[in-house]
Order: structure tokens, then C-alpha cells, then sequence
């Protein structure tokens, strides 16, 4: 009898065994992703830091209320409309037919719409710093739901949908340097175009003028948060707690670190001042780089696709000051130009199998999709918001300052810098009336 | 309508509201109007009605208004100005508009002041373009080149403070484009500082213009 119940015991435990193996598995999971989630979420307070502090006092706080509604209205819509463009059933190659206003779904769906939801309030925030200091507040929100709610969702369904058509392709985007921020950078491209530069951008004969941002400390301050969230962006993609997180993340901190050398040497070899604004700009260009490949690229391959991404990044900024566009923070060159060259280099680098011609090719058709998809929807997003709403500010709010006129604050009220009229005792005095 | 000069149409406006605001209220209206809607077209009085009828117990009599302010929009000038004999309590006070008057004219010149001469004429040159593009009325207009050329004293009375807004904003771009905007934006706070300190009776008038 007491033989019996002791096998009939073991037979149970045996059975239990790979159960409790599976179940602390997928706890183990869940909570690398939700703790990754938290670390991309932090990513929104690195840009608000370094898009406020690259734009001027008056701006500062309309940057960083663009910032803040971006992740809250980015997560309404992407869950009510855009996670099932991006992950629901996709027959058709192009976009996700069901899981919309997910409500009862199982615990990793839950917890990879969380992590989703992270990445697309990465992605529209991007348009956020290039746009600054010039655009309507709710005319840049409307932008904002539309790409949370189409542009980047049907985009990352051709890519992260086991459906899409240029994953059926082999399209490699690991994290999203093309996915996320190629989307972001792409669109923000779109709404500078339509915006035009801010007032005396330009002076009368076409040379720049720099506008130098009112805070670099928070500048660096937001870069450091930015590269901080980016371990969880990257190695959070693995979407499991796997050992493959000590190369992602390795990859990561070398790109970054080798795309802010890059910055620095080009301006020692060009005999110019090293900014801190572009040292910075050139790490985040790293990591952008860095993200599509960085789970398939040995160390090596990864420091120089941070560091040729710095350079990139640096070159593009020029090359779009001098074709008259006014990125207030640089966007599209760290997200763009950085994000389509480390897509390029995921194809190029790809440890198993280097410099394959099939590959490479079908990096650049994922490129160059991006960007005829989302810039030329992105344009006609843009147009149509300026033609029926406005998108761009009048030329007092942007005398005023967008703080004032479009919120109705200031964003130090206790530090008059003497560089301005809008005193906090002013400001009372002022018709706020929209 | 818009034949109407401004001082027509604010006493056609204070006809208009006698039957429904007491005289502060009415006052209070008067300079509403002055501040947002003077130099609007008259299709803005509906939101004109709008906005006074906001916060009192107007709010079901919106229709009448409008009714009673088109009405004496409509009356020949010197009707207008008898229809109601308490009118004449409404009639344009010259003292705030002048005031406003006088504040832009000194911010203006405080403004112009921090420029070198060569810079100033060219500057002056370009607000004289900014100006006729503009579609200003022509005693505006008049009165601002005659003082933007001579210097004479500024004889702008009539105009109401938001135009005045909308003039200085149109100095303040050009200074954008000419200095940058960082520039811009410390001599027009610098602008203001002298105006304070040297005719703080203004200061209450600045808050319209900026």
C-alpha cells in the first residue's frame, strides 16, 4: 500500500516538474519585459529633458507637455486601435485585422501590449523635438494620434507581424532602428517641411543662425536617461528574460559610446568647437544604429555601426540645416538617417552570414519603404492639418513664446532672465482667449 | 458697415447693449470689443455676443442682442447717437486710447532706439512694406508713415489695441529676420523695461500690446 502511494507520488512530481519549470519560466519573462517596459517608459523623460533643453526658455514647457501627452494619448490609441494593426492576424501582408480595445487576452499578450505600447510612444515623440518652438499644440497632437494610430502600427506590421510582407522577405530590424525610429524621424521630416523654420532661422541671404537651446545640462542629462532607457528597448526585444541580453546590451553601450568618439573626432579633424548638443546627438545616433542589428552583430561590428552612425548623424545634420530645414533637436538625422544606416549595417554585419548581397538588398527595399510610406503619409497628414487647423503657431505666440500662448505658463516663473518681456507679473496681463 | 469709422460703429455698439447692460456693463463690453473685435469683420459680433453673454444671465436673450446690435450697426451715424440719449456716456473715452495709443508709440521707439541709424531706416523701410500689405485703413496708415518718416507725434486715436498688437509683432518678425530671433526677443524685453521705468502710467497698457 505504502509502496504504492509513494510511486503514484513520484509519478506526480514528474509530471509536475516541467510545469513549474514552464511556469517560472514565463514569470521569469514577464518580468524582464514588464521591467523593460518601465525602462523605455523612462525613455519619454530623457526626450522631454533633451528636446526642452535644446529649445529656448520660452519653449521649454510646451516641449515637455508635447512629450507628456504624447505617451498618454500614444496609449490610448495604440490600444484601442494600433496594436491590432501591428499584431493582429495579417493575411493580406499590409496590416492586422482583429485584437482591437484588447481586453480579455492571455498574460503574455498583456504584457507584450505593454511593451508595444512603450515602442510606439517612442516613435511619436520623435516629431516632438524637430517640430518645437513653432507648432500649434493641438494641431501637433492630432499628428500624433494619427501616427500612433496608422502610420506607425501599419509600418510595424509589415515588419513585426509574422505575416507582414517584408518579414515573409527576411527584412532584419531587431529592435527598430527603421520600425521605430526611422517611423519617427521620417514623419518629423514631413511636419518640418510643411512648418518651415522658425522665425530668423535663416537671415535674409539664407545663412543659419543658431538658436541655441536655454539648458545644456539638461540636454546631457536627458541623453544620459535616453541611454539608460535604451538597455530596455534593446534588450527588452529578446521579449524574454534569455542569456542573449548580455550581447544586446553590450552592442548597445558600445554603439552609443563609439557614435559620441565619432562626433568628437570629426569636429577635432575639422577644426571645429565640440558641442555638446552633437557629442550627445552622436551617441543617441549610435544607439539608434545599433538597434535593428543588435542582437545579430558581433561586438566589433557593433562599435562600428555606433561609430559610422555618429558620423552619419553629424554629415545629415549639416546637409539638412543647408537644405533650409529646422530640426530644433536634430531628430531626423540621429532617428533617421542613424536608424536607415543601422538597418543597412544589421543586413551588412549579420554574424552568420556577412556581407550577403540577398540580404543587403532586402534591407534596403525595408528602408525605402519606410520612408515612402511614412513620409509621403506623413506630408499629406501634415498638409492637411495646416489647411484646416493650422499647424504652425502665429508669429506672436512665437514672439510670446509657445509656454505663454499655447498653455498659458511659464516655465520659470521665479528666474526672469531679463532676455525676455513675458514676465510671470505680465503674464497675468495677457488675453488667453483661443 | 465697414464704411463706418471706429468711433461709428463703438457708438453703434453701446446703442446696441443699452436695452441690456447697465452702463459698467456696458463699458466693460466697450472695451472687450476694442481689445478683440474692433478691426474684425462684422460678422465677428456673434462671437463678440458670445463671448459677453458667457458669464451672465444673458445667455437666452443672445438672439436679441445680436438682433439689437445689428439693428444699430444699420442706423445712420447721427441716429445712432440719439437713439438713446445715455449714449453719450459711451462715446470714445480718449484718454485709454490715446494711452494705448501712447504706449506703442514708445515701445516702438524704445525699440528703434537700440538700432544704429543705417539699421533703423532700412528697418523703417521694411515695416512701410509690411504696412501697405497689410490692408490697414488709410487714416491708420497714414498716421503711422507720416510718424514712422518724420517722427511727428503719434496720432493713432482711433486704432484699436489688437492692431496695435499686430503692428508691433510685424517690428518684432522683421527683427527676427534682420538680427535673429534671440536678439529680437532681448530688445523687445529691453523695450519694455525703459518703457516701465520711464512712464510706468503706461504699464498697465503694455499687457494689450504684447
Amino acid at each position: 500500500m505504502t509502496h504504492t502511494r509513494l510511486t503514484g507520488l513520484l509519478a506526480l512530481l514528474a509530471a509536475s516538474q516541467p510545469t513549474l519549470a514552464d511556469d517560472a519560466t514565463a514569470a521569469m519573462d514577464m518580468v524582464w519585459l514588464v521591467t523593460a517596459s518601465a525602462l523605455v517608459f523612462l525613455m519619454q523623460a530623457g526626450f522631454a529633458l533633451l528636446e526642452s533643453g535644446m529649445s529656448r526658455a520660452k519653449n521649454a514647457l510646451n516641449v515637455v507637455m508635447k512629450n507628456y501627452m504624447d505617451v498618454c494619448i500614444g496609449t490610448l490609441i495604440f490600444w484601442a486601435l494600433g496594436y491590432g494593426l501591428m499584431f493582429g492576424t495579417n493575411t493580406t501582408g499590409l496590416f492586422g485585422t482583429d485584437l482591437f480595445l484588447l481586453d480579455e487576452a492571455d498574460a503574455s499578450t498583456y504584457g507584450s501590449l505593454l511593451f508595444q505600447t512603450m515602442f510606439a510612444a517612442t516613435a511619436v515623440t520623435i516629431a516632438s523635438g524637430a517640430m518645437a518652438e513653432r507648432t500649434r499644440f493641438e494641431a501637433y497632437l492630432v499628428g500624433a494620434v494619427f501616427i500612433t494610430a496608422a502610420i506607425y502600427p501599419v509600418f510595424g506590421s509589415w515588419v513585426w507581424n509574422s505575416g507582414g510582407w517584408l518579414a515573409e522577405m527576411g527584412f532584419i530590424d531587431f529592435a527598430g532602428s527603421t520600425v521605430v525610429h526611422s517611423v519617427g524621424a521620417w514623419a518629423a521630416l514631413a511636419g518640418i517641411i510643411i512648418l518651415g523654420p522658425r522665425l530668423g532661422r535663416y537671415d535674409k541671404a539664407g545663412k543659419p543662425r543658431e538658436i541655441r537651446g536655454h539648458n545644456l545640462t539638461l540636454v546631457a542629462l536627458g541623453g544620459f536617461i535616453l541611454w539608460f532607457g535604451w538597455f530596455g528597448f534593446n534588450g527588452g526585444s529578446t521579449l524574454a528574460a534569455s542569456a542573449d541580453i548580455g550581447l544586446i546590451n553590450l552592442n548597445t553601450q558600445l554603439a552609443a559610446a563609439a557614435g559620441a568618439a565619432a562626433c568628437m573626432l570629426l569636429s577635432l579633424v575639422g577644426r571645429r568647437p565640440i558641442l555638446l548638443t552633437e557629442t550627445v546627438n552622436g551617441s543617441l545616433a549610435g544607439l539608434v544604429a545599433i538597434t535593428a542589428g543588435c542582437a545579430s552583430m558581433t561586438p566589433m561590428f557593433a562599435l562600428l555601426t555606433g561609430f559610422i552612425g555618429g558620423i552619419v548623424c553629424t554629415l545629415g545634420g549639416r546637409m539638412l540645416v543647408n537644405l533650409h530645414l529646422d530640426d530644433v533637436v536634430g531628430a531626423v538625422s540621429v532617428h533617421g538617417f542613424a536608424g536607415a544606416w543601422g538597418t543597412l549595417a544589421a543586413g551588412m554585419f549579420y554574424a552568420e552570414d556577412m556581407f550577403n548581397t540577398q540580404m543587403i538588398v532586402v534591407q534596403l527595399v525595408g528602408i525605402l519603404a519606410c520612408f515612402i510610406w511614412t513620409f509621403s503619409t506623413a506630408l499629406i497628414m501634415y498638409y492637411l492639418i495646416d489647411l484646416t487647423m493650422g499647424l504652425r503657431a502665429s508669429a506672436l505666440h512665437e514672439q510670446r513664446g509657445l509656454d505663454l500662448s499655447e498653455h498659458a505658463e511659464i516655465g520659470y516663473p521665479e528666474f526672469p532672465s531679463g532676455n525676455t518681456a513675458y514676465t510671470a507679473d505680465r503674464a497675468g496681463d495677457l488675453d488667453y482667449k483661443r | 458697415m465697414s464704411q463706418k469709422d471706429f468711433n461709428q460703429r463703438r457708438q453703434a455698439i453701446a446703442t446696441g447693449l443699452q436695452g441690456f447692460l447697465d452702463d459698467h456693463g456696458v463699458e466693460r463690453a466697450l472695451r472687450h470689443w476694442e481689445s478683440r473685435y474692433a478691426d474684425q469683420p462684422s460678422l465677428a459680433l456673434q462671437r463678440f455676443v458670445a463671448d459677453i453673454c458667457q458669464d451672465t444671465p444673458l445667455k437666452n436673450q443672445r438672439a436679441a442682442i445680436l438682433r439689437s446690435l445689428l439693428n444699430a450697426m444699420n442706423l445712420p451715424a447721427s441716429q445712432a447717437a440719439s437713439a438713446n440719449g445715455s449714449t453719450a456716456a459711451f462715446a470714445p473715452q480718449r484718454q485709454p486710447t490715446l494711452s494705448h495709443s501712447t504706449a506703442f508709440s514708445e515701445l516702438m521707439l524704445a525699440l528703434m532706439g537700440q538700432l544704429g541709424e543705417s539699421q533703423q531706416a532700412k528697418l523703417r523701410l521694411d515695416l512701410f512694406a509690411a504696412l501697405r500689405r497689410r490692408n490697414l485703413p488709410p487714416s491708420i496708415l497714414d498716421a503711422l508713415q507720416r510718424w514712422l518718416a518724420s517722427r511727428q507725434p503719434l496720432e493713432l486715436d482711433n486704432a484699436p489695441p489688437s492692431l496695435l498688437q499686430k503692428l508691433i509683432n510685424q517690428y518684432y518678425v522683421l527683427l527676427c529676420e534682420s538680427l535673429g530671433p534671440i536678439q529680437a526677443d532681448r530688445m523687445l524685453a529691453a523695450a519694455v523695461k525703459k518703457v516701465q521705468q520711464e512712464r510706468p502710467e503706461l504699464d498697465r497698457f503694455l499687457g494689450s500690446l504684447l
